[in-house]
């Protein structure tokens, strides 16, 4: 038996629509989306594959509009040498019956929607042991029948799969359907390609979450990729190869801070320095640590005026703590009613016998003055 | 500074140049009569510190002469280094100038500048400018916005001067940015009133924004709600549709169905058998009731035909008495008729005597109205002959309207002859002895005589006189008259008004004679001679004589006798007749009757022949039915007996049919049902609920986040706004307390307790405190206002001598609502004032103020 190469990727969610976004990034990212199909397509025809295995959650939701599950056809159909086996995960499970029973009457022949857990021989000595959901909380490991699945033992048995390996799935529900790490030797599977979570994770030489080809949130950082997978024969460890193919760079970055240290800088010096790749970033900046009011003034200052060069940047100061100085209160002024004003606002501020939001709100009050006041002197 | 001398030229009255000096370093009065020139002088000193010399602003042109001409203002001033001297002209060759100890140290724009940081205080160089209470001006703020707003600086600027740190207390400036950003921020949110979200507003927008989200998110939950319902029905209905199909379940229902069948139609064979058997037993019945009543029947005939042949005899002796009754009573009608016969005949001869009777006592009244009538006619026709005559009489002649006519022109003659009479010369004559003058030769009688034309007169013994009264008389007028009245009477034939009158008196005379004419006729003759002619030739001949004829009494009760006669021959005859017709009628029903009995005899006859042939056979035929019953009647109880239950059988029957139909109404209920979810689902489907709903989740949560953030920024900056508003006001209190404090003796002065309470905003007094009650300032009388206000800018300029700058305070007649006894003590506080302090009173109250003393001021001319 010769070597065997496929694509293996995930969680597309075809039809996601980024509500909580701002309005004018969403159609780029719902077209991102789509066209990491093409991405795919042009990572199985540069690595040799022909077939490209869909663990999961390929549509966002289990009635995506027509244009959505069509043009995704459409899409996948557009090269008949690439066959597509899409397998129904929470987000598009089996009872979806709508969607699927399209797919299954619309599909071009190259692309092949996975309703029964039958194995299946994608290619001559290649069968595919596919775990479809039944329900988007099935509450059991449908990875087991695999053990018991026969096959021919020359052939390559290659496990598809979507769900958590452990507590970190994706969504907290499945807590009861944990597929075990050691599925692949238990079910010897030559591969086990699994879906649900969002980045790309090694669980074993023969188990690995394949990630999204397009990132969606902040909860991965980075872009999306997909993995080249080449089986070189029945029982040998197979060789993963990453592949990027998102178009949007998330990140999720820390900006920890310390009283006296120049804020705007570790701002400049955290964001990426390619301002021409800033339009396809979207960053969340979470500042920790404590920052004085000039230092928090500035950073914010920073902040707004780099926003508009990414696709999207926010800066979140909840978890800042202010650090007030003399000097922040003499900018404000030494002495007399804004004074006054600053310090009992100060004071409120660090009063632990307040409760939190008094405390916060006196807080944003002060850092407000300040800036008020740096505007009267400028 | 200190004022030292003003000078004024071109301004309002002051078209000639005009000095103020020297002004004094304390108090100083300028008291003079209305119209002096107080206030001109007052406005003069205002424009030239707050309006620019290129300024041609209205405050500018006020000042300007009626005669026109470029106002100027000059003052000397003492400032800690120096004496200066300020002038400015506006309107024409507009100027500014400043000289310090006689040398030019600004001019124009740099004038103008130099003079704003001597008013305004800025905030490094200090306070200036004067302290001004205008004539009946209460208030203490300045009359436009500019100049409020400078006052407020100067205010500012002079407590600064004061305590140093005014700004620092208040905050200043900047405390007014931050709390107006504030302010304009929060204003972005809520509204400043309410504190509610501001419509429009970005906190309105998102909380409009969540509910939108929130009541879509229902929306589509409902639908997915809906959408997982249809799915859950179609796996359902899908299960039903598979178990109604299931091969076994539909063999069960077709071995049932064929059974039930096969058990239903073996009953109604059997029920067939019985009911057959039932109508025989019932036809055997029937046949013996038939039987029965044939027998019976024959029976009936022959009795009815015993009966019928005795009626037929009685019938026929009714008839035979009947017809020779009738006969009898025809032969007594013909001496009747005959009797009849007669008494017409009598009445016929009666009648027309009568008739020839009536005919001639007519002609006897026609014979004596033709008499009449001839005689009417012939005097009638007398009287026409006499008419023509009368009638012609009556139309000629004149009609008292000519008479009348003429009698107005003959007056009007008359009337003219008089006047020319009257006009005319007259020629008396006066003899001295028998003879007379004559004219003609006829003597002419004594008086006046007119003389209407030449005229010659005889004067015997001396010879003639001829008069001639000249051509000036004018007797067109009586021409005239005499004219028309010759007309008329030409035109009505009459030689003069005598003969017109006469001949009028006989035209009416002829006139009246006509009437009474007309009058006979009309008696005679009402509807004229034609019609009288025509009745006389309308009556008839005179009737022939008939000596034998009775008289008309007698013919008429021969008449009445006959008719009498008549009636009762008639009556009789009537009565026969009657009696006849009667008993023919008798004759025919007798006959009739006859008639009947005989054809109900035959009837009767003919149907006992029919009947009585069968009477054997009957009985026979009766006899074999009642056997042939009793069979039937066994046959239907064996048959009873072993029936089996047939409804059973059909309710087991409609049973087992109703479970088949049932299924496949079912099954067709179910495909319906299934098609029409599967519709509902791809629509819902297609539509991509779930995908908008998990969108609108997220959109909700967002806008959750949204609102949390706003409502956050909302508490800030109400936290920022209190804790802003709080600290400036404890600030103000503070920053008043050195006003107050040179206030308090002033104001003791007028009332012992008094107390002033001050505007953070304006800087200025809003309530008197007396006694502990708080007053509005506005509320107080005009004179307790004016006097707070002279107070207050005197407790200014303690502070301002107290930091080391004097200003001087200007009173242009501010007491004008003061009585007698507060000014006396307002006098005592400026004389102690102005140990220390320029003052400068305008007044027109030249008796009051000459007790204030100081120095006198007086409009000096330049030369």
């Amino acid at each position: 038996m010769s070597s065997f190469r496929f694509i293996h990727s995930a969680d597309l969610h075809l039809g996601r629509r980024f509500g909580t976004l701002p309005e004018d990034l969403r159609g780029r990212l719902i077209e991102a989306r789509h066209d990491s199909l093409h991405r795919l397509a042009d990572a199985a025809r540069r690595t040799g594959a022909h077939h490209i295995l869909l663990a999961g959650d390929t549509f966002d939701s289990e009635t995506p509009t027509d244009p959505v599950w069509r043009q995704a056809l459409l899409a996948m159909g557009a090269d008949p040498a690439l066959h597509w086996w899409l397998l129904p995960g929470n987000h598009d499970s089996l009872a979806a019956e709508a969607l699927w029973s399209r797919l299954c009457e619309q599909a071009p022949p190259n692309v092949h929607p996975l309703t029964d857990p039958a194995p299946v021989e994608i290619a001559p000595g290649a069968v595919l042991l596919p775990a479809p959901l039944p329900r988007r909380y099935p509450g059991r490991d449908l990875t087991t029948a695999m053990s018991s699945t026969p096959t021919d033992p020359q052939a390559f048995r290659i496990g598809l799969a979507h769900g958590a390996i452990q507590s970190f799935s994706e969504d907290a529900h499945n807590a009861d359907a944990i597929i075990p790490p050691d599925r692949a030797a238990t079910a010897r599977l030559d591969y086990l390609a699994l879906g649900d979570w969002h980045g790309h994770l090694r669980v074993g030489d023969r188990t690995w979450y394949a990630g999204t080809p397009e990132r969606d949130a902040f909860t991965h950082d980075g872009r999306g990729s997909c993995l080249a997978v080449t089986l070189p024969a029945p029982g040998a460890p197979p060789e993963v190869q990453l592949i990027p193919t998102g178009r949007f760079h998330w990140s999720d970055l820390p900006l920890p801070l310390i009283p006296g240290e120049d804020a705007a800088a570790a701002l400049a010096r955290l964001l990426p320095p390619d301002r021409a790749a800033r339009r396809d970033h979207l960053i969340r900046l979470r500042a920790t640590g404590r920052a004085t009011l000039a230092a928090r003034a500035a950073l914010e200052q920073a902040a707004q005026a780099a926003q508009a060069d990414f696709a999207f940047l926010a800066l979140d100061l909840a978890a800042l703590a202010t650090e007030v100085e003399a000097a922040d209160l003499d900018h404000i002024d030494q002495a007399g009613a804004l004074r006054l004003a600053a310090e009992r606002l100060h004071a409120r501020a660090t009063d632990a016998a307040l409760p939190p939001d008094a405390r916060r709100t006196a807080a944003a009050a002060l850092n407000r003055l300040y800036a008020y006041l740096s505007e009267a002197r400028t | 500074m200190r004022l030292v001398s003003i000078e004024l030229s071109d301004i309002r009255r002051f078209t000639a140049p005009v000095r103020i000096a020297p002004i004094g370093p304390g108090l100083n009065v300028l008291s003079a009569p209305n119209e002096s020139g107080k206030s001109t002088l007052f406005d003069a000193l205002q424009a030239l510190f707050f309006q620019p010399h290129r300024s041609k602003g209205k405050e500018v042109i006020s000042l300007r002469p009626h005669v026109g001409g470029s106002p100027m203002v000059a003052v000397e001033i003492d400032l800690p280094d120096g004496r200066h001297r300020i002038e400015k002209r506006w309107l024409s060759k507009p100027a500014a100038s400043i000289h310090r100890d006689g040398r030019l140290i600004a001019q124009a724009d740099e004038a103008e500048a130099f003079l704003a940081r001597l008013v305004q205080s800025g905030q490094d160089s200090g306070p200036a400018g004067l302290l001004w209470v205008r004539q009946g001006l209460t208030r203490l703020d300045g009359d436009n916005g500019r100049e409020r707003d400078m006052a407020r600086e100067a205010r500012r600027s002079l407590l600064t001067s004061v305590t140093g740190e005014v700004e620092a207390l208040t905050g200043g400036r900047r405390m007014d940015h931050a709390i107006a950003r504030t302010r304009e921020d929060l204003g972005h949110y809520v509204t400043a009133a309410t504190g509610k979200p501001a419509k429009g507003g970005p906190l309105a927008t998102a909380l409009a924004e969540l509910d939108a989200l929130a009541t879509r998110q229902a929306t589509l939950q409902a639908t997915t709600a809906q959408l997982d319902r249809a799915l859950a029905r179609r796996r359902e209905v899908r299960r039903l549709l598979s178990d109604l199909a299931a091969p076994d379940a539909a063999a069960t229902r077709q071995s049932r169905l064929a059974e039930a069948t096969q058990r239903h139609d073996a009953a109604r064979r059997h029920a067939d058998s019985l009911a057959a058997a039932t109508a025989a037993l019932q036809a055997a019945d029937l046949q013996i009731a038939t039987l029965t009543d044939r027998l019976a029947a024959l029976h009936r005939a022959r009795a009815a035909r015993d009966s019928a042949q005795a009626a037929q005899a009685g019938a026929q002796a009714q008839a035979t008495a009947a017809r020779a009754a009738a006969a009898q009573a025809e032969a007594g009608l013909a001496p009747l008729r005959a009797a009849c016969a007669t008494a017409q005949a009598a009445r016929h001869a009666a009648d027309l005597r009568h008739t020839a009777a009536l005919r001639a006592e007519a002609a006897r009244a026609a014979a004596a109205r033709r008499a009449d009538l001839t005689r009417r006619l012939t005097e009638a026709r007398n009287l026409t002959d006499q008419r023509t005559a009368l009638a012609r009489a009556a139309a000629t002649g004149p009609t008292a309207p000519d008479i009348a006519t003429l009698d107005t022109l003959s007056q009007e003659v008359q009337v003219q002859r008089a006047l020319r009479d009257r006009s005319a010369p007259h020629l008396t004559f006066h003899p001295d002895g028998p003879a007379r003058a004559l004219q003609d030769g006829t003597p002419i009688p004594d008086g006046p005589r007119p003389i209407h034309g030449e005229t010659r007169f005889t004067l015997p013994g001396f010879g003639a006189l001829t008069v001639t009264p000249g051509a000036g008389a004018d007797h067109s007028a009586l021409d005239r008259a005499e004219a028309a009245l010759t007309a008329a009477l030409a035109r009505l034939g009459q030689p003069d008004p005598g003969q017109a009158r006469a001949a009028a008196a006989a035209r009416a005379e002829a006139a009246t004679a006509l009437a009474d004419l007309d009058r006979a006729l009309a008696s005679l003759a009402p509807q004229g001679l034609a019609a009288l002619q025509a009745d006389l030739e309308t009556l008839p001949a005179p009737p022939a004589d008939h000596p034998d004829l009775p008289s008309l009494a007698d013919a008429q009760a021969t008449a009445e006798a006959a008719a009498l006669a008549q009636s009762r021959a008639e009556a009789a005859l009537a009565a026969a007749q009657q009696q006849a017709t009667a008993l023919r009628e008798a004759d025919i029903r007798a006959v009739t009757k006859a008639e009947s009995a005989e054809t109900a005899l035959m009837q009767a006859t003919t149907a006992l022949a029919a009947l009585a042939t069968s009477e054997a056979d009957l009985t026979a035929a009766l006899a074999a039915a009642r056997t042939a019953r009793d069979a039937h009647a066994a046959t239907l109880a064996r048959l009873t007996e072993a029936a089996p239950d047939l409804s059973a059988a059909a309710a087991a029957l409609a049973r087992a049919q109703s479970i088949v139909e049932q299924a496949r109404r079912d099954m067709q209920a179910l495909e319906t049902e299934r098609a029409g979810l599967d519709a509902e689902i791809a629509l819902r489907a297609g539509e991509g609920v779930m995908e908008e709903l998990a969108d609108t989740t997220a959109r909700l949560q967002a806008a959750q986040d949204r609102v949390a953030l706003l409502q956050f920024e909302v508490a800030t900056l109400q936290d920022l706004m209190q804790a802003l508003e709080t600290a400036r006001n404890e600030a103000r209190d503070r920053y008043f307390a050195p006003v107050l404090a040179e206030l308090h003796p002033l104001l003791r002065v007028l009332w012992p307790d008094a107390e002033l309470r001050f505007d953070g905003e304006s800087l200025l007094p809003s309530a008197l405190i007396r006694d502990g009650q708080e007053e509005d300032l506005s509320t107080l009388s005009g004179g307790t206002q004016e006097q707070v206000a002279l107070l207050v800018r005197l407790a200014f300029a303690r502070l301002l001598a107290r930091g080391g700058q004097h200003a001087p305070v200007i009173f242009d007649d501010a007491l004008v609502y003061t009585d007698d006894d507060r000014i006396e003590r307002i006098f005592d506080a400026l004389h102690a004032e102005a140990r220390d302090q320029q003052i400068i009173v305008l007044s027109c109250r030249q008796r009051v103020f000459r007790d204030l003393g100081g120095a006198a001021l007086s409009f000096q001319p330049l030369p």
